[in-house]
Formats: structure tokens, C-alpha cells, sequence
């Protein structure tokens, strides 16, 4: 099972490499809510230098791709395809753009909570791609009865973070401010809170839209059970100050949690049975 | 060609009352394979019925068979998507890529891919259609000038969303109903959690109680020239959950529009019609380009300006009497306006009631109950009755 992290700036390299971390994962102008871009010369330059300790790169490019996008990802990926190991998308018109390029089998489909069976792996085969992530609202036994079946495909599970819970084409904190004739900070940090839980939802705006994230998920009591069947754990940066997602990541490679103090994370969906059927009020 | 108007249906009555009122085409949930299960689920003896309506009428009638499966719904999946096809219904309506791969496989019928799977671009719509798909339902987050360019870019058949409530996210990603109420969104359990309202939080600091990620409904009457022109295959009217008076009202308003040559002067009239029925503010969501601020949902909800009172059953043009079945309370000297497939045929003065035994009443008070008013307007089966407030 590879430790997947998301790298933020370039000084962070040597910290990660010490880490021996598996995967590096680096935003991309075609991320969702992207705080931190990687240029391509930062990325061609990061990938070499990992490449060379025997590690891998993914690219995040899970934006909703529009018409208007066409033309500007397929130049994109007509150049980072040669050279990266994985491309973290959530529309699978970028899977099909890599694949008229005739680009490796470097996507890997995270198109968030859509990928709940195992048949799915075929599609994100036929579609040329590497690897697939799995929903993120999947039960624990779900996950072993998906990964069960030899798809040929890798798995991926998002293991620790703000997980993705809500992303629309809207700009909806600029609409708040608008409607209340107030000014929207794009650099300040915004949450939402729902009247009856103790719980806080990160909210973010970016040019594309608005995304917002469910409370923390820490999947470390599972990990033997994720090891036997996952290749990609990801852990996710949002909200979470450097040092403790450091220690995380080191504590996700090692097995080592004895310094990690999680009150209050969640262990998401991995023993939770949602109601498939259930009386809808309106 | 003109684009078929879609009208959705919950039970067997909203598809006659849809196809009597100028659908071209009508579309229902298909058993447990649908989203909003449960609540407006047919057997396959009901859809078969339907599916008997609608051809009886001469139109089309299409199932949503849109879940998004887990493990445990595989089971029986090819024997259900048989059945389903044996009913004889025109078309499925798919997201998940291996409902789609098995309905191709064991059936003839024609597969439209649900809104459910965002399609955004023409590779995508082209990427679908290589691989069997007949018609894409576009993304609600598009433009008029994305759909253009879609539609220049491909021989795909495309439906669009003209009127109702919209999902505020890309639809079949969001699982704020999953967090927040425990009920699977991409399994018909969606418990609408982008209409709470939420509090607001910069830094520490609260700033708003009452923050609202939801979309208004979308209403878009303004734009059917420029569908029509652009060549969209199929206009979709959403609310499979929706009351017979709002799918009448609402199927009706829009035909009209398709219908008349002179289209730019019935639009004024077309925002009254579709008024009637509307209880939550509307725009035009992405149709109208990236401006958001009109499109959040952070109202109170509006007064229907239009009541159901009353179905019309049957009418005698010796006695000028009809049998209407209540649906709203109404009584002697309401004013109601009675809405017709062929449009809106005037208003009448309720001057008396009578009850099924033949006595006066002095209300029509009980649900469903049937009751006889008089009216000189001429009416026949399936015309309604409404109050209307700003009539």
C-alpha cells in the first residue's frame, strides 16, 4: 500500500523525502478549489528529483472540465503525460483526452462518491485508466467486497482528511457577500456549522466554484484491513496546519500513531451503513 | 424539428394529465432502480400502464433507472433491467456506467444518460455516444453559449432542463444528504440538505445564521427560442414529485410557448402561467451565464398564487352541470380559473355545490370528494379548477 500526500510548496520536498513517502501529490491548475498550483517547470523539476529516489508523481486535475477548458487541458496533458505517474481526475473527459494522446495508463478516476462497485473498474479500464478511487461514503466491508474482485485496475481510498462533500459551479460565498452588502476576503478562512451538530464544514471559493468538506476522517484503525486490499491511501491537506499533517503522513508510513492525537476525527463512512431506501420528506 | 417537451410523472394519473396537457414525452421512475425511490415508485405492472397511456396518446414515455449501485444492489440487476424493457417503455434513463453496459447488453431500449453524470463538454457527449448512448442530458451548469458549442461539436441527441428545482452542486457528486441526514443522495434518499440554512463562520467568528447553499428553481421560458434555435432535441420539465396541477400548469405554459410562431409575445403571459404553479423563487440558473448572485436560495417561500380546488370529471352540456373531484377546499362564489390542455379557458363563479347525493353544500370540504358545480363555460375530463390570487 503506497502513502499518497499532498505537497504544498517545493521547500517541502526534503521533509517528504525524508519521510519516504510513496506518492507526491501536487495541485494543478485544473484542480478544484486549488490554493497551491505547481507551475509546469516546478513539476517537471519536483518530478525528476522524485522520480530519482524510485517515487511517484500525481498530478490533481479534478475539475469539472467545460467546453471552454478543451483546448487549454489537452496542451496540458499533451505535456505532463510524458512525464508524471498518475492523473487524479474526477470527469472522464480527461481520462479520454489522455487517451487520443495516447498517453500511458496514468488516470486514476476519483470522481467522488460514484464509484460504489466493482464494475466500475472495467469502465475505468476501458477508459485507458490506471487506477480508480473509491467512494468515500463506502462502508469497510463494502470496500473488501469491491476489492475482493481482481479488477486489473489499482484502488485508491481517500484514508484521512476533509473529505469532499459538496461542490457546485457557484460562487456562493461571493453571493452571500453580494446579498449582504458585505466584503468577501478570499485569503480569510470560512466554515460552515449546522444548528444541531458540534461539527465545522470548511467552505472554500475558488474561480471555478464553491466546495465544501466534511469534519476531519482519520482511517488509521483500519489500516491493516485497508493494507490488504487498497494500493493508494490518500491523505487529504485541506484546513490542516503543517505540522500535524506531517506527522500524520509520517505516522500513515510507519504505523507509528503513538505521537498522533486525533479527539475528535471521524472514521467517516467505514462503519456506517447509510439508508439506501428511506421515506423522502418532500 | 421542433424539441420534444418532457414532462415528468409520479404516478399513473401525472402521465395521462402530463400527456393530456402537451408533453411530447414522459418520463417516470423505473421501480427501485430509480432515484426518488420509494416515494413515487411503480411496480412493473404500473409502468406498463403508463407506458400504455402515453402510446395511447401517441407519445413517449421514458424510465429513470438512475441509481448509482452499491455491492449489495447488484443482485438481480439484469433480470430487473428485462422486466423493465418488457414494459415497453422508449428509453432508460442511466448514470451508473454498468446499468448502462447491462441495459445495452439484454435490451433494445434506446438509453439517455442521466443529468446524474454532469456532462459538461462535447468529448464527453461524444465519448457516451461511442459507446451507445442515444440522447445525453446535459449538466445543469451550462450556458446557452456551452450548449451551442456542444451542440456544434456533436450529432448526439441533447436534452435540457428548462424548469424546476435544481440541484446546486454538479448533480450525482454531492453527498451533503449522506453527511447530514444519513440517506444516500445517488440512491433516491436526497434529503435536500443544500436548502437548510447554515451558519457562517470567518475565522472564529460567526457572521450569518442563515447561509444557504441551494439554487433557486430554474425557470426557463425566456430561452426557448434560443433552445429551439440551437437545436436542442429535448426540453425537460423536472418534479416527477410535483402535484397533477403543477405538471398541467407547467407542461401547458411551455407548449404554448413551443407551439406559437410568435413566441416573443406569449413569454410575458408564460411567466404568469407558469407563476401559478411555482412556490419558490426562480431564474434562469446558468442559461443566463455565470452570475450567481439571483440564483441563491435564500428566501422564504412564496404563495402559490394559484390553488387547486378541482379535477374535472365529467361534464353534461344539457344541464350544464359538471362532476368535479375536490382537491382544495372551495366554496359558493369562489372565483376559479380553469385550466385546460388547450390553455386557459376563463374563470367562473362557483354559484352552488352539490354534494353526491344531490343536496346542497355550502363548502367542498373533503378530499377527492365528488361534487357538481354549474359552469357555462363548457368543460370536459381532466380540465381544473383553480383559485387563483392575482387573477
Amino acid at each position: 500500500m503506497r502513502i499518497v500526500a499532498k505537497m504544498h510548496h517545493l521547500t517541502e520536498l526534503e521533509t517528504f523525502m525524508e519521510m519516504n513517502l510513496d506518492v507526491f501529490l501536487l495541485e494543478t491548475p485544473y484542480a478544484k478549489a486549488a490554493k497551491h498550483p505547481f507551475s509546469m517547470d516546478d513539476i517537471k523539476g519536483l518530478t525528476a528529483s522524485v522520480h530519482r529516489q524510485g517515487k511517484k508523481v500525481y498530478l490533481l486535475m479534478d475539475r469539472m472540465i467545460h467546453e471552454g477548458d478543451l483546448s487549454g487541458i489537452t496542451g496540458y496533458l499533451s505535456e505532463v503525460s510524458s512525464f508524471v505517474d498518475g492523473i487524479v481526475l474526477a470527469d472522464i473527459t480527461v481520462a479520454i483526452i489522455l487517451q487520443k494522446l495516447g498517453a500511458p495508463r496514468i488516470g486514476i478516476y476519483q470522481p467522488g462518491p460514484l464509484n460504489t462497485h466493482h464494475h466500475i473498474a472495467s469502465f475505468v479500464q476501458d477508459l485507458g485508466m490506471r487506477g480508480w478511487v473509491l467512494a468515500p461514503e463506502l462502508t469497510l466491508s463494502e470496500i473488501e467486497s469491491i476489492t475482493s474482485v481482481d479488477s486489473g485496475v489499482e484502488i485508491g481510498f481517500q484514508g484521512f482528511g476533509h473529505i469532499e462533500m459538496f461542490h457546485t459551479r457557484r460562487h456562493l460565498l461571493t453571493s452571500f457577500f453580494t446579498h449582504e452588502a458585505q466584503s468577501f476576503d478570499p485569503q480569510a478562512t470560512y466554515f460552515l456549522k449546522e444548528a444541531s451538530r458540534q461539527e465545522y464544514y470548511p467552505i472554500i471559493e475558488s474561480e471555478e466554484g464553491t466546495t465544501i468538506y466534511r469534519p476531519i476522517m482519520s482511517s488509521r484503525a483500519y489500516l491493516d484491513r485497508l493494507r490488504a486490499c487498497i494500493d493508494d491511501v490518500y491523505l487529504m491537506r485541506l484546513d490542516i496546519d503543517d505540522d500535524t499533517y506531517f506527522q500524520q503522513v509520517k505516522a500513515y508510513l510507519t504505523g507509528d500513531f503513538s505521537l498522533i492525537h486525533e479527539e475528535g476525527y471521524s472514521i467517516g463512512y467505514l462503519e456506517k451503513m447509510i439508508d439506501m431506501d428511506p421515506e423522502v420528506g418532500s | 424539428m421542433k424539441p420534444e417537451l418532457l414532462a415528468p410523472a409520479g404516478d399513473l394519473e401525472k402521465v395521462r394529465i402530463a400527456c393530456l396537457y402537451g408533453a411530447d414525452a414522459v418520463y417516470i421512475g423505473g421501480n427501485t432502480l430509480s432515484l426518488r425511490a420509494r416515494s413515487d415508485v411503480m411496480e412493473y405492472a404500473q409502468i406498463h400502464e403508463a407506458v400504455r397511456i402515453a402510446h395511447g396518446y401517441g407519445k413517449k414515455l421514458y424510465l429513470a433507472v438512475n441509481i448509482i449501485m452499491h455491492e449489495a444492489d447488484l443482485d438481480g440487476l439484469d433480470e430487473q433491467l428485462v422486466a423493465l424493457a418488457a414494459t415497453g417503455a422508449d428509453a432508460f434513463i442511466c448514470s451508473d456506467p454498468y446499468i448502462i453496459e447491462r441495459a445495452l447488453a439484454l435490451t433494445q431500449t434506446d438509453i439517455h444518460l442521466s443529468t446524474q453524470m454532469s456532462v459538461t463538454n462535447s468529448i464527453a457527449v461524444n465519448e457516451w455516444q461511442k459507446r451507445g448512448v442515444k440522447r445525453v442530458v446535459l449538466a445543469r451548469e451550462l450556458t446557452i453559449s456551452e450548449i451551442k458549442a456542444i451542440r456544434q461539436a456533436t450529432t448526439m441527441e441533447l436534452e435540457v432542463f428548462i424548469h424546476g428545482a435544481m440541484c446546486s452542486g454538479y448533480s450525482g457528486r454531492c453527498t451533503l444528504s449522506n453527511w447530514m441526514a444519513d440517506r444516500d443522495a445517488n440512491r433516491g434518499g436526497c434529503a435536500h440538505s443544500c436548502r437548510w440554512a447554515y451558519d457562517l463562520y470567518q475565522g472564529q467568528t460567526k457572521i450569518s445564521d442563515a447561509f444557504y447553499l441551494g439554487a433557486t428553481d430554474l425557470e426557463a421560458s425566456d430561452y426557448m427560442d434560443e433552445l429551439d434555435k440551437i437545436g436542442v432535441n429535448s426540453l425537460k420539465i423536472e418534479g416527477r414529485m410535483k402535484s397533477v396541477h403543477y405538471i398541467a400548469s407547467i407542461t401547458s405554459a411551455y407548449r404554448q410557448l413551443l407551439d406559437d410562431r410568435d413566441r416573443v409575445h406569449l413569454q410575458p403571459m408564460a411567466h404568469q402561467w407558469l407563476s401559478r404553479a411555482k412556490n419558490r423563487p426562480t431564474g434562469v440558473g446558468f442559461l443566463g451565464g455565470r452570475d450567481h448572485v439571483e440564483q441563491i436560495y435564500a428566501h422564504t417561500p412564496l404563495g402559490k398564487t394559484a390553488v387547486f380546488v378541482g379535477l374535472v370529471i365529467d361534464y353534461d352540456p344539457l344541464t350544464r352541470y359538471a362532476l368535479v373531484e375536490q382537491r382544495n377546499h372551495f366554496r359558493p362564489g369562489d372565483v376559479v380559473e380553469i385550466l385546460s390542455p388547450k390553455g386557459i379557458k376563463g374563470s367562473i363563479i362557483i354559484e352552488n355545490i352539490i354534494n353526491s347525493e344531490g343536496m346542497p353544500i355550502d363548502a367542498a370540504r373533503h378530499p377527492q370528494e365528488t361534487v357538481s358545480i354549474p359552469s357555462d363555460i363548457v368543460l370536459e375530463p381532466y380540465d381544473m379548477l383553480r383559485s387563483v390570487r392575482d387573477a
